[in-house]
């Protein structure tokens, strides 16, 4: 079913995109024609060679309504096929690697490894805080991000939003961590990543909350 | 330093006290450099026809002004300076692309009156649509950034660049290393050579309808590198146009369009651009319709952070920002009413208020484009805002003269308030990768943009007056017209002939290619002339692609009808490379280093783009001063 709405979506598009663009306006054409065969072989035009060639409003004949009606009928037909097959949020992580329960262990392991790194502070350079923030934890952002649209799917739009707004948050948070300890302010680094910390620690009870109802 | 205190820890430095971020250093030296870049990027935009982008040049420029003069060590104090900056020069495109066309409509004898509009009205136009423009865009930063996700190809470089002291010597050579290899390709290919494009169809003998063009631009590959597999729905609507709808019209089509696909430029400019107009404008209406569950959950998001909720404390006030709109659309009745004599309160209400509503759709349009794929389509929207304002004006019984005039204003706040969204979400997404606070950074662009517009104007105004005799330098357009005629009708030579463009803006000198196809475009509205068929039809594709739910492709598709095919294509080539990186050296790799790289050749050929434009400004503003 999905397959069929994908064509009849594209065919419809396709068939809607050729019907308003099929017939030429004539004061193109009289530009076109006006034009030598070097000039009109150019890949593109300045605008100002464009100046005083207008299309007037009068140009509605120029698409074939019944045509370009019929496209959009059979991409609306498409579009109620494709949402009956699957929801859109599905179909957009058909690639997604990541099942629920990986997102909440993705979060588990950020956090943990955010409360070590926070424990041993005291005794990283700068340049190591850095760099366990890029060997730790970039993976782990990256892999919940790619697949937050699994939340939608499951739980609904404001448990996305919910559980988004505090992942996001924590991963600014860690960003500015990581910016601190480049530059040199270790306390601004450890105030981060522990508010970071505290951050994903909620994204992680809202998606466990979500999962228990 | 900028550290309370010093010590050092396995022999590395450490900084004890608060980590600098707003400070009056950052927001004066961004003030200075988004000066010094408004003025460079305005005159480009008069003279080539273009504007940059000003944020990687304010990076550099802050990272060497704050770290290696000033001896300041935040990496988000100098994002700061940037946002402050960036929000600065956002007045170049805004305004070069709209305001110079009156003073190019003023060389006509019938609307010698246009350029003498009220200035002070208009710099208060072109601020207060800044401000509504930000006001608009910021409650969308959640929903674009945080959940979306959006890549905004030029924010990463930006945060590449503002990251690369601490990002390790490694990162911070494949970075410059980009940017040299990108530097020298676009100056040896383009400028010593002047090779735009490789026309590999030709050498293949492909019929041209095929447009088999790529544009030679290593900064276009970073920006689709950038970009990744997201960016092959752009790449999409491009090869619909002239892979597939091309082809077919040569086959089946009236023997006028079988000649017209074969010259892709007229095809494109009559055809696929009014259509990518057209699809754009219905995909961003159905982008909106799609997403307002998300942008209602953010807006309440926002609403929470007076209530103590950590993650949203972070956010601007949502009801400072409404009133801001209010107050600005409130404003908007105002200087539509005083634009020209002759203007009812009935029709400057109405222009307002479809003003308004159309900043907040074409902010959405454009801040999701550059999210996207890093291209704004700033001069389409501003060719709606103006189509709209001028139905009304028309409708409503204003003269020519008028409607222009008071089109022109309202249409220069609409065009600032677009590019300053568009600058806004560009900055905050840079500003997440270094993890500045999304309030602070907020604070930064309304800072910087009243800036922008009373320096553009004034450069504007110095390059108009360049060159004039001096009997009439200074006096209306209207009066030097007059005086020209008087003096011919006299039987005296014409010492100064407006007409034939010898000096100001649309001479040879500064021809301003947007603002004069601006200009031909209101001529042709002003007479009734729209194409408002395409824009229709294509409106009704571009909605249904967006509520199809296969993600953004709507207005992905439609920018890909919107742009030319040369740039399409080589852009599609960064988007392969990224796809072919991760699956071959892995997502790690591609980060780590293909990113700086990619950053590295943006900023390459911006910089000596910018390096080429310098040396004529400064012979541009010598030669002002020396009249």
């Amino acid at each position: 079913m999905k397959t069929i709405g994908q064509v009849l979506l594209w065919v419809g598009f396709l068939s809607g995109s050729l019907a308003t663009v099929y017939y030429a306006p004539s004061e193109g054409v009289g530009f076109m024609k006006a034009m030598t065969s070097d000039e009109a072989l150019g890949k593109d035009f300045e605008l100002p060679d464009l100046q005083g060639v207008v299309v007037p409003e009068e140009g509605w004949h120029l698409i074939p309504w019944v045509w370009y009606g019929i496209s959009v009928a059979i991409c609306v037909v498409g579009i109620v096929v494709l949402t009956k097959a699957t929801s859109p949020e599905q179909h957009i992580e058909q690639g997604s690697k990541l099942s629920l329960a990986d997102l909440s262990t993705r979060l588990t392991q950020l956090i943990s490894n955010l409360e070590e790194m926070i424990g041993s502070i005291d005794q990283l350079a700068p340049s190591q805080i850095t760099g366990r923030i890029d060997a730790q934890l970039a993976d782990d952002f990256r892999e919940f991000a790619d697949s937050r649209n699994l939340i939608t799917t499951e739980y609904g739009l404001d448990v996305f939003a919910d559980v988004m707004t505090q992942f996001a948050s924590g991963e600014r948070s860690v960003n500015r961590a990581w910016s601190a300890a480049a530059d040199g302010y270790v306390d601004e680094a450890e105030a981060c990543l522990k508010r970071g910390k505290d951050l994903l620690q909620e994204a992680h009870r809202l998606l466990n909350d979500a999962a228990k109802n | 330093m900028s550290g309370d205190s010093v010590e050092m820890r396995q022999g590395e430095l450490i900084r004890r006290g608060a980590y600098p971020e707003m400070t009056w250093q950052a927001i004066i030296v961004g003030w200075i450099l988004g000066a010094l870049i408004a003025v460079s990027i305005s005159y480009a935009a008069l003279k080539l026809g273009f504007s940059i982008e000003g944020s990687e040049l304010a990076a550099i420029l802050g990272w060497g002004v704050l770290r290696g003069v000033m001896r300041r060590t935040s990496i988000l104090e100098n994002n700061i300076n940037q946002t402050v900056a960036s929000a600065v020069n956002g007045a170049s495109s805004g305004i070069m692309f709209s305001v110079p066309a009156l003073f190019i409509l003023s060389k006509k004898p019938e609307l010698s009156g246009v350029a003498d509009f009220n200035v002070p009205l208009m710099l208060f136009a072109c601020i207060a649509g800044a401000f509504i423009g930000l006001a608009f865009v910021i409650p969308l930063r959640k929903q674009m950034i945080d959940f979306q996700r959006l890549p905004y190809p030029g924010g990463i470089a930006v945060a590449t660049i503002l990251k690369s002291p601490g990002a390790g010597i490694t990162k911070a050579m494949y970075l410059f290393g980009g940017a040299i290899v990108s530097g020298l390709f676009f100056f040896i290919v383009k400028k010593s050579y002047g090779f735009e494009d490789i026309g590999v169809g030709e050498m293949l003998g492909l019929p041209p309808r095929y447009s088999l063009v790529f544009y030679c631009s290593l900064m276009t590959i970073g920006v689709g590198f950038l970009s990744g597999k997201g960016g092959f729905w752009f790449g999409a609507g491009g090869f619909i146009c002239y892979w597939l709808l091309s082809p077919i019209i040569s086959t089946f089509g009236s023997p006028d369009m079988q000649g017209m696909v074969e010259m892709p430029g007229i095809m494109r400019k009559f055809v696929y651009k009014p259509t990518g107009i057209g699809m754009l404008i219905g995909a961003a209406m159905g982008g909106i319709i799609m997403a307002f569950p998300l942008i209602r959950s953010a807006i309440s998001s926002m609403n929470r952070a007076s209530k103590g909720d950590s993650a949203s404390q972070d956010e601007m006030p949502i009801k400072l920002l409404a009133t801001a709109v209010v107050l600005g659309a409130a404003c908007l009745v105002f200087l539509a009413y005083k634009s020209a004599p002759g203007m009812s309160l009935s029709t400057a209400l109405l222009m307002a208020i479809l003003g308004t509503v159309w900043i907040w759709i074409a902010g959405v349009i454009v801040a999701e484009c550059v999210g996207r794929t890093n291209w704004s389509p700033l001069s389409g929207m501003t060719l709606i805002a103006v189509t709209i304002l001028i139905v009304i004006a028309v409708n409503m019984g204003l003269g020519k003269t008028e409607t222009i005039v008071s089109c022109m204003v309202v249409g220069a706040a609409i065009c600032l308030a677009i590019s300053q969204a568009s600058d806004m979400m560009l900055d905050l997404k840079s500003g997440y990768l270094v993890g500045a606070v999304p309030r602070r950074q907020q604070m930064a662009q309304f800072i910087g943009a009243w800036l922008g517009p009373c320096i553009v104007i004034g450069l504007m105004f110095l390059l108009e007056n360049a060159g004039r005799p001096t009997e009439v330098a200074g006096q209306p357009v209207a009066a030097v017209v007059a005086n020209g005629e008087a003096n011919e009708a006299a039987g005296e030579v014409q010492k100064f002939d407006i007409e034939k463009k010898e000096y100001g803006i649309g001479s040879d000198a500064l021809p301003a290619a947007q603002a004069s196809a601006l200009a031909s475009v209101i001529e042709g509205l002003v007479d009734g002339n729209v194409p408002s068929y395409r824009y229709t039809a294509a409106g009704g594709l571009g909605f249904l692609l967006a509520i199809s739910g296969l993600g953004g492709i709507g207005v992905m598709v439609a920018l890909g009808f919107y742009m030319p095919f040369n740039i399409v294509l080589t852009y599609t080539i960064g988007c392969v490379l990224r796809v072919v990186c991760n699956k071959t050296a892995g997502n790690r790799w591609a980060e780590e280093f293909g990113i700086p790289i990619a950053a590295g050749l943006i900023i390459g050929e911006a910089l000596v783009d910018v390096g080429f434009t310098l040396p004529k400004v400064f012979e541009g503003l010598f030669q002002t001063m020396m009249m």
